[in-house]
């Protein structure tokens, strides 16, 4: 009985750790490869103007500072067209101190065309984290900060 | 600012080397004694490009220019988004309001000043930058960044935070008319 307790009470703490803390199944390659594809849906939300969905991959922290309707607003007042010219390529991946939380750096080249008509050739560079937003079971990679550099400069200069 | 406000964002928000170079030069074009309201103004214009050169050191592109930081809104603003860039910042608005002070100071406060309460400042903001370039995004970033901000200021918290914050809005309300 007593064996049959602590086996109950490892099952209970193997299923309730979380994700984050990268498990066998959930090595870098899996990671690098669920952050690349939640990239290509973040530029699939913007390549189809879908800005009001563009808050859902925002980090906890971003949305703390950006309220949903006014971001969704600032972006849709900025640019009519957003055009991908590769894929996005997943090209650093690292864990936070603390928690050993999943990070990860990606960037991909584009091409904007402003509100006013011009066009703009530039290098979005992205970092994301896995977190689990409250209120929901899964976890995802959500947008931790950007940079915007021209083609051929370095992307995202410090750090994390 | 209107998010298409490119002179303003050029010229103040994503300042490069030369731009501040000139703000700074109109900035310190001041003397001693009292203060007319465009030399506060030329102060504040050049700290706020200062600053601005270090939050936003990863959108100093043409496209920056124009479109500001669009697909990340307010969070490049913020000191936890990037420890280190703040970090370096902390002592570039020191090192720049020492010298703004020796130039611009009326006789009464121009006088010699110890590093030694801003070295204990900066000794807590490199703690916490340190541990915040390590957790980037952690969501509790919020919670230290309002926990250090009283150690900083110290004994003047309250003074900086409430009494001088009123006095220059209080100012500001009267300063252009």
């Amino acid at each position: 009985m007593r064996s049959l307790v602590i086996f109950v009470a490892c099952l209970t703490i193997v299923a309730s750790t979380p994700a984050t803390n990268a498990s066998t199944a959930d090595d870098e390659t899996a990671l690098r490869a669920s952050l690349k594809a939640r990239t290509i849906q973040y530029y699939d939300t913007l390549s189809r103007g879908a800005f009001s969905d563009l808050w859902e991959f925002s980090g906890s922290l971003m949305r703390r500072v950006n309220p949903q309707g006014e971001f969704a607003s600032a972006v849709a007042q900025a640019i009519s067209e957003i055009k991908l010219l590769q894929e996005p390529e997943v090209y650093e991946m690292t864990t936070t101190s603390q928690g050993k939380v999943p990070l990860g750096k990606a960037r991909v080249r584009l091409v904007v065309a402003a509100k006013d008509g011009k066009k703009f050739d530039f290098v979005h560079s992205t970092v994301w984290i896995r977190e689990r937003p409250i209120g929901t079971r899964d976890y995802n990679w959500f947008m931790v900060r950007d940079g915007m550099s021209d083609p051929g400069a370095t992307p995202i200069t410090a750090g994390y | 600012m209107p998010i298409l406000n490119l002179s303003a964002r050029r010229n103040f928000h994503f300042a490069l080397t030369p731009r501040i170079q000139t703000l700074r030069s109109a900035a310190l074009n001041c003397g001693g004694g009292a203060k007319r309201v465009y030399q506060y103004a030329a102060i504040g214009q050049f700290m706020h490009a200062l600053q601005d050169t270090f939050a936003h050191r990863d959108h100093m592109s043409i496209t920056s220019f124009a479109l500001g930081h669009v697909f990340s809104g307010h969070a490049p603003d913020q000191p936890w988004t990037e420890p280190a860039s703040f970090r370096q910042m902390f002592s570039a608005t020191f090192d720049e309001l020492v010298a703004i002070r020796g130039v611009c100071g009326v006789q009464s406060t121009n006088t010699p000043m110890s590093r030694a309460p801003f070295d204990a400042a900066r000794a807590k903001v490199d703690a916490w930058a340190n541990y915040e370039a390590q957790n980037v995004g952690d969501e509790l970033a919020v919670e230290r960044w309002s926990a250090l901000v009283p150690k900083v200021f110290g004994a003047k918290f309250e003074a900086y935070t409430v009494t001088r914050l009123a006095e220059y809005v209080a100012w500001t309300r009267n300063a252009w008319r």
